[in-house]
């Protein structure tokens, strides 16, 4: 399946609860293909966005578009569409199989055909020695598979995931995160997928969409999230310690930063600063052991940053000259918060991701 | 355990053990053996008959009669209370206006007692004002006297039980669908499964344990509760409401024959004994437990 094609699409959508806004005017379009990752913190809307594109909620204002056709008042069934719940929502006195094929059955699929996707799917989810079993007498990864299959079998172009990982324990998740991927990409489906968690975001997404208060706040790949993030909310919510944020007063008049009077931010990330000959000398705070790196927390000008430093390199002194890459480094407008594009520098050299020292 | 705990223990369940041993065990054995016997008399005192209490129930037609109205009145109030209780209990497990309204309205045939139930359904049957007659007036049918007839005094009696009962079974049932998660509807309308279909695959199964539960109690409600044959027809006319408990009744405490009352009773605990287990065995292999 060839991506790029637009799949589904928000336009101006906004859902009230009362007079609070859950969704402010929200557009976004997800492409064929993609794993589009609805990532932001609780409350941000996230859910309702997914909810409204299943179906299971009717938006305000606005229209939702899947295929091109407007689904406004369609019922969940004929968009064509399956999802994982998070909680699975499996149903405890069914078995397995019976889990599996309930959509199937409901929608009057052959009993042989059911069978015969059975087993493909029961195959390539490892679930097939367990399909005589009751959920409650499966594991927790195990009841993820047959929800996960439940949306398989269907074969429906979309899958909309709620935070389907968050009842695994660590590992599992993270065998997870490789497992979900894989399918998707051998499946060639679409997914959306909410969660509040920027490692699977960023493990899995083609686009990540980041959500705050109802509203969207970037629309990128995970590089592009990472690396250059369009709002001050974003710099700080991803990225784990997150982006540095300094008043541009600080490092003002070097590097391309404009002399200023602290009306921008300059945002660095912890491996993008470093010890140098000369500098803003900064002040020692305090040092956190990680096995491969340490994070060294110091303090520049009324500023606390943390900064990101192989482990095989000696902690620093109590005070040091602070470097950075300038080619790095992000401007933001201090009362608006958004990204001040013109600075950036021509040739964007991605930052390389290293997440294996991040707690999941 | 040491001997001093054991005593201990043993002085502490004293006080429940005296009352329970008095007031239930000990009478339950004394009705067993006192079905074996004859009632004594101030001249004859009781004599071993054996069976003979029971033989003497085959040729009773009273007792015939008080089965059989029984029987019917167990099949006709047991299902009837249930059906109605769920469908009630479906109708209030959403949200809209006056729900809770509602919810009171149907509950509140439980608090009030039987016997100032039996009088307000006295009323609503009470031939020529009554509210059921003042109904049929208007629409031009005759005047009806359902709990004076023999044909129609058995249904009537039934009615009023259902009502009384559907209630408080709602309160189960309404309780079992709150726990059925909104997720699993959720997964099911994305299928494509309709109402009907969502009820049959899963709501119906997932609250079969309350079923059981309602059920049972159906049961024993059914040969149990007997307060309002006492406001509404006291057994007539002509037996036709006579039910298995208020025969015992009569036959012990006004007609004073203790004995054949006690055989009554020992069948009427079987037929309860045998009815609970069966639905137990019967239903336990389809119920999900969770």
């Amino acid at each position: 399946m060839q991506t790029g094609q637009a799949q589904i699409q928000i336009e101006n959508v906004s859902r009230l609860f009362g007079s609070t806004a859950a969704l402010d005017d929200v557009s976004v379009s997800l492409r064929k293909g993609e794993f589009s990752v609805l990532l932001g913190p609780s409350g941000c809307g996230k859910s309702t966005l997914l909810r409204l594109i299943a179906g299971l909620d009717a938006q305000t204002s606005g229209a939702i578009r899947i295929g091109g056709a407007d689904v406004g008042g369609k019922a969940p069934s004929l968009r064509e569409l399956s999802m994982v719940f998070q909680s699975y929502a499996l149903f405890p006195h069914l078995t397995v199989l019976e889990n599996i094929v309930f959509g199937l059955r409901v929608r009057g699929v052959a009993k042989a055909e059911r069978m015969k996707r059975l087993d493909t799917v029961a195959a390539m989810m490892g679930l097939s020695q367990l399909l005589a079993r009751k959920p409650s007498e499966l594991s927790g990864g195990q009841q993820q598979r047959v929800a996960l299959a439940r949306a398989v079998i269907s074969e429906r172009p979309i899958c909309l995931m709620d935070e389907p990982l968050s009842n695994l324990d660590a590992k599992l998740r993270a065998d997870m995160r490789v497992e979900l991927r894989a399918i998707q990409q051998a499946l060639g489906l679409t997914v959306v997928y909410v969660t509040h968690d920027q490692i699977e975001a960023m493990t899995m997404a083609d686009r990540i969409i980041v959500m705050n208060a109802g509203r969207i706040e970037q629309v990128g790949t995970p590089e592009e999230v990472y690396a250059r993030p369009a709002t001050v909310f974003t710099a700080g919510f991803i990225g784990t310690p997150p982006m540095n944020l300094f008043p541009v007063a600080l490092f003002g008049g070097r590097h391309g930063v404009p002399p200023g009077t602290g009306k921008h931010l300059v945002g660095l990330r912890p491996e993008d600063l470093f010890l140098a000959e000369t500098g803003p000398e900064a002040e020692l705070r305090g040092v956190e052991y990680l096995g491969a790196d340490r994070l060294v927390s110091a303090r520049l000008g009324g500023t606390d940053f943390i900064l990101r430093l192989p482990a095989s390199a000696a902690p620093p002194p109590a005070r040091f000259a602070l470097g950075w890459a300038p080619e790095r480094q992000s401007l933001f407008d201090a009362a608006s918060g958004q990204r001040l594009a013109g600075f950036d520098f021509a040739s964007p050299s991605p930052t390389k991701k290293d997440f294996t020292h991040e707690t999941a | 355990m040491n001997r001093r705990t054991w005593i201990h223990a043993w002085l502490m369940l004293l006080p429940a053990f005296v009352f329970l041993i008095a007031f239930t065990h000990l009478p339950a054995v004394t009705t067993l053996i006192d079905s074996f016997w004859t009632t004594g008399k101030g001249r004859r005192a009781a004599v071993f008959t054996g069976l003979g209490n029971y033989r003497k129930m085959l040729e009773d037609p009273i007792f015939i009669k008080a089965m059989v109205n029984s029987a019917v009145y167990a099949a006709i109030t047991i299902p009837a209370s249930i059906l109605l209780s769920l469908a009630m209990a479906l109708l209030v497990h959403r949200s809209f206006r006056g729900v809770s309204l509602m919810r009171m309205a149907f509950f509140t045939p439980t608090v009030l007692p039987l016997i100032a139930v039996a009088n307000i359904w006295l009323f609503f049957y009470a031939p020529g004002f009554g509210l059921i007659d003042q109904i049929r007036l208007v629409v031009g049918l005759p005047s009806a006297n359902y709990v004076g007839q023999p044909d129609t005094a058995l249904y009537a009696v039934a009615a009023v039980t259902i009502w009384k009962e559907a209630g408080f079974f709602m309160i189960f049932f309404l309780a079992a669908l709150q726990t059925i998660p909104q997720s699993l509807r959720e997964a099911a309308a994305i299928e494509g499964c309709g109402r009907w279909t969502f009820f049959r695959l899963v709501t119906l199964p997932l609250i079969m344990p309350t079923t059981l539960f309602v059920s049972v109690n159906a049961v024993i409600n059914a040969f149990r509760l007997v307060d309002h044959v006492f406001v509404m027809t006291k057994g007539g006319p002509d037996s036709a409401t006579m039910l298995l408990l208020y025969y015992i009744f009569e036959t012990g405490f006004r007609f004073w024959d203790t004995a054949y009352a006690a055989a009554l009773t020992v069948v009427l605990i079987a037929i309860l004994s045998v009815v609970g287990i069966g639905q137990f065995f019967l239903a336990d292999r389809r119920v999900h437990y969770k």
